[in-house]
């Protein structure tokens, strides 16, 4: 799918995984707190949703529309390793259950064809300068399209 | 309830393809060895040279056009292996790539160490392909360090 988007695939990824109730809005203090683009140094315990490069999926016939996939890279951050394994897990089954859903940010709706996940959980360690809290990543292409 | 009919004969045609193609066997892998590969490849950071996802951003824009690559060559009669083969090291060159234009892309240069441990082998042999780029590797990671203390001290001394 193609066309304009006014957030970016991460942010909407963001909102579509508290849908899921996998997360929080930062804002909302609650536990597992969904970030955008950046990771914060506090808490310890969060979610960070990033925009990553993108796959070319062709022109469709007749229109001419460029089919495009998003990647987008979760980034799950916990102080032990089992409670982010157990989390980055629960996030890649609940992105594969991801069809023709929609998800709203402020009146912007967007509808979520599929999430195609590209790699397992991947266990990246500790990030060792900072402290010793355990990340972890998921990886994924989506296909997203503004409705309104 | 439906059935599939046919699928006897189409495994037989799609068996007689793969030995046409020389498709047994054909699977390359590229990767990086380094111990640190993994968390460069996925953590993003403010890196001099480089970036982060410095191996899947290169896949990810050559897919489309290594494909019709390897479309073309079959249909003009190369054989499957060395086409696959000619597709990794695209992948490897994009990734190791240094580029004064662009510094943001490709793999992150410190020490030198990871942009060295890069390889490509065919998947059969890939344990052996990767201990033997990790080992170059180290070398060139000990080999930097040593030089880095030594010009160090130099520095400390003429204080």
């Amino acid at each position: 799918m193609s066309g304009s988007l006014v957030h970016s695939p991460a942010q909407i990824l963001q909102y579509l995984l508290i849908q899921l109730s996998q997360g929080t809005l930062p804002s909302d203090a609650g536990s597992w707190p969904i970030y955008t683009s950046e990771t914060p140094n506090k808490p310890d315990i969060c979610i960070t949703t990033l925009d990553t490069s993108g796959m070319d999926a062709g022109r469709t016939s007749p229109d001419n529309e460029r089919q495009e996939f998003h990647g987008i890279q979760v980034l799950i951050r916990a102080s032990d390793h089992s409670s982010g394994y157990t989390k980055s897990r629960a996030i890649a089954i609940a992105l594969d259950g991801v069809a023709r859903i929609s998800t709203t940010i402020s009146s912007s709706v967007y509808h979520i064809q599929s999430i195609k996940r590209t790699s397992d959980v991947i266990v990246v360690g500790t990030d060792k300068p900072e402290g010793k809290r355990s990340l972890f990543t998921v990886n994924c292409l989506a296909t997203i399209r503004q409705t309104v | 309830m439906g059935s599939v009919s046919g699928l006897a004969g189409l495994k037989k045609k799609l068996q007689a393809n793969a030995k046409k193609y020389g498709v047994q066997n054909a699977d390359y892998t590229v990767g990086f060895t380094q111990k640190y590969a993994v968390f460069v490849h996925e953590i993003k950071r403010n890196y001099r040279v480089g970036d982060y996802k410095y191996l899947e951003k290169p896949y990810r824009e050559l897919h489309a056009e290594l494909l019709r690559d390897i479309g073309l060559g079959i249909e003009n009669g190369g054989d499957l292996d060395s086409l696959l083969l000619k597709a990794a090291l695209k992948i490897q060159r994009k990734a190791v790539k240094r580029n004064k234009e662009t510094p943001g892309e490709g793999v992150p240069v410190d020490t030198g160490a990871l942009r060295a441990s890069s390889f490509v082998t065919k998947t059969s042999d890939l344990e052996a392909a990767a201990a033997a780029a990790y080992l170059v590797s180290e070398a060139i990671r000990k080999a930097e360090l040593a030089k880095r203390k030594t010009s160090k001290a130099k520095k400390k001394k003429k204080r």
